[in-house]
């Protein structure tokens, strides 16, 4: 026997691009706002996940300063991924029957500039690739991002400004989310013309560091049906790290995950097919990865992720509307937060409850989220 | 008297093989599994994790499969941005992830020739100590 999943209840706090408050704070404020959607109370919480990548410690500063409830309470870290791992974990339980009610709170604090690198001089005794990699100038964020998109326009024949209109397209629609960092749209000219980062990626391509908080309560459909006669399914999920792939050495060494297999994974506990996706949240941390994510999800042809994204087809008003919310681009990207913030877009467009955002007739929602070591699809329905 | 050529010291062990006579190649591994060529070596196959693999030379020259340029850098102890980034596939198979230096970022192309160089990164008291790069083959 198996128990349906459901998303009871969400919260997002203001992204900020300068941290104003401390971590257990914000966290503290997704949570209250997440129970308060969820119309529960802490107390009807049975475990808690805290998704963060920076700060050990963060279950006990997180949970126990909502109460002592003595429930289970853990930090998951896998990068950007977080977010969605967490909930993924708990969708688990929750199917399982172990656990009823499960909140993820996903949180991040994080100062202007170059994410952090684990760089160790002591690595130049290691014969440890990726520290080596490190070590020479090799490895940078953009990396993965910045080679798939120059393999992507010698394949394709795609151009910079096919990517760049992901940026422009993030941060309009960025402007109707009243939590994301930016409130202000950009020109296609402003995003190709800032500071070349990796190229062919320039700055705006390029996330920002960001802090903020965003909650999930999950829950059984028994649970959830003395609450809501809608409830937003999670009706399936696939989670994967890298997958040795023998003719591409991008995909081998820098990408985050084996997305392809994981989103297979996703369509079929879900019972549906990338034709039936009226959106998606995806993980745009970089203008290439919504691009090429389109075609690793199925929701476009392969090859014709650029030309999609130039021709509208991934706005609001467009066949499949892409981070509806402005995505890490538009919203900025607090590491552990992401993949909740995501999850709450999803909830909300399904719920009817996106405002200037909503996209019309929105029954079945994605969400990819990635980071350095794995990546997450998960699908939800009402 | 000719001139002490100092010794070349691979910066990290295992990566590099270099003969007495100056000339270099990378070492890799084969697996004896599932066939895949791989760099640099690891305990298992980072293909299908099965152990029977064999440290094998690679080939010295490759071309271009895909770059970056990286104009804002993580810090490196020899290079200088902007300064390239690229994924080379060998000759006999195998990919490696290297510098390409001796030319201008903007002249690298995917399918490019290139062949392994040596690059200095400093001295110790074995020689001087050294990592792989590649460079475009001289047409």
């Amino acid at each position: 026997m198996s128990n349906r999943v459901v998303v009871l209840g969400v919260g997002v706090t203001k992204f900020e691009r300068e941290p104003t408050k401390r971590m257990d704070t914000m966290a503290r404020e997704a949570a209250l706002m997440a129970l308060k959607d969820a119309e529960i109370t802490y107390g009807d919480v049975q475990m808690g996940f805290v998704g963060n990548v920076y700060q050990p410690g963060m279950a006990p500063l997180v949970f126990y300063t909502l109460a002592k409830t003595g429930i289970p309470i853990t930090r998951i870290d896998i990068a950007c991924a977080s977010g969605t791992r967490s909930a993924e974990f708990a969708a688990y339980l929750i199917e399982a029957g172990a656990y009823d009610t499960i909140m993820v709170v996903g949180v991040e604090r994080m100062p202007k500039g170059m994410v952090p690198m684990p760089i160790d001089p002591e690595a130049l005794s290691m014969r440890n690739e990726m520290l080596y990699q490190g070590i020479v100038g090799l490895i940078t964020m953009p990396g993965a991002y910045a080679h798939k998109a120059v393999r992507y326009m010698h394949l394709y024949g795609a151009k910079p400004e096919h990517f760049a209109q992901v940026s422009v397209k993030n941060h309009k629609n960025a402007c109707l989310n009243p939590n994301a960092m930016y409130q202000s749209e950009m020109s296609l000219e402003e995003v190709l013309s800032s500071r070349m980062v990796s190229y062919p990626l320039t700055l705006y391509q390029c996330c920002a560091n960001s802090s903020g908080a965003a909650a999930v309560v999950l829950c059984s459909e028994k649970k959830a049906r003395q609450y809501t006669n809608n409830p937003v399914f999670l009706t399936g999920w696939g989670e994967a790290s890298i997958k040795f792939k023998h003719d591409d050495p991008v995909e081998s060494t820098l990408s985050e995950g084996d997305t392809e297999g994981a989103a297979k994974k996703a369509y079929e506990r879900a019972g549906i097919g990338p034709e039936d996706v009226n959106l998606a949240q995806v993980h745009d941390a970089f203008t290439s990865g919504e691009i090429v994510l389109l075609e690793e999800l199925g929701l476009c042809p392969k090859g014709e992720g650029a030309i999609y994204t130039w021709e509208g087809k991934t706005e609001i008003g467009g066949k499949i509307p892409v981070n509806t919310d402005g995505g890490l681009l538009g919203c900025g990207h607090p590491l552990g937060a992401t993949g909740c913030r995501m999850i709450a877009e999803t909830y909300w467009q399904l719920n009817g409850q996106a405002g200037r955002r909503q996209v019309e007739n929105a029954k079945i929602g994605i969400v990819q989220n990635s980071g350095l070591g794995g990546t997450n699809v998960m699908v939800f329905q009402t | 008297m000719a001139e002490e050529t100092k010794k070349k010291v691979p910066l990290v062990k295992g990566m590099i093989k270099i003969l007495p006579d100056g000339q270099a190649n990378l070492v890799g591994m084969k697996c004896n599994s599932c066939s895949e060529i791989m760099f640099p070596k690891t305990t298992l196959c980072g293909a299908c994790g099965k152990e029977d693999v064999e440290e094998i030379d690679l080939s010295t020259r490759g071309k271009v499969w895909t770059f970056t340029t990286v104009h804002v850098s993580y810090g490196s102890i020899c290079l200088t941005p902007p300064y390239v980034a690229a994924f080379v596939e060998l000759e006999d198979g195998g990919y490696v992830y290297t510098p390409i230096l001796g030319c201008e970022p903007e002249d690298v192309k995917i399918g490019m020739d290139v062949e392994l160089e040596l690059l200095k990164t400093g001295e110790s008291e074995e020689g001087e100590t050294v990592i792989y790069a590649f460079r475009p083959v001289e047409a």
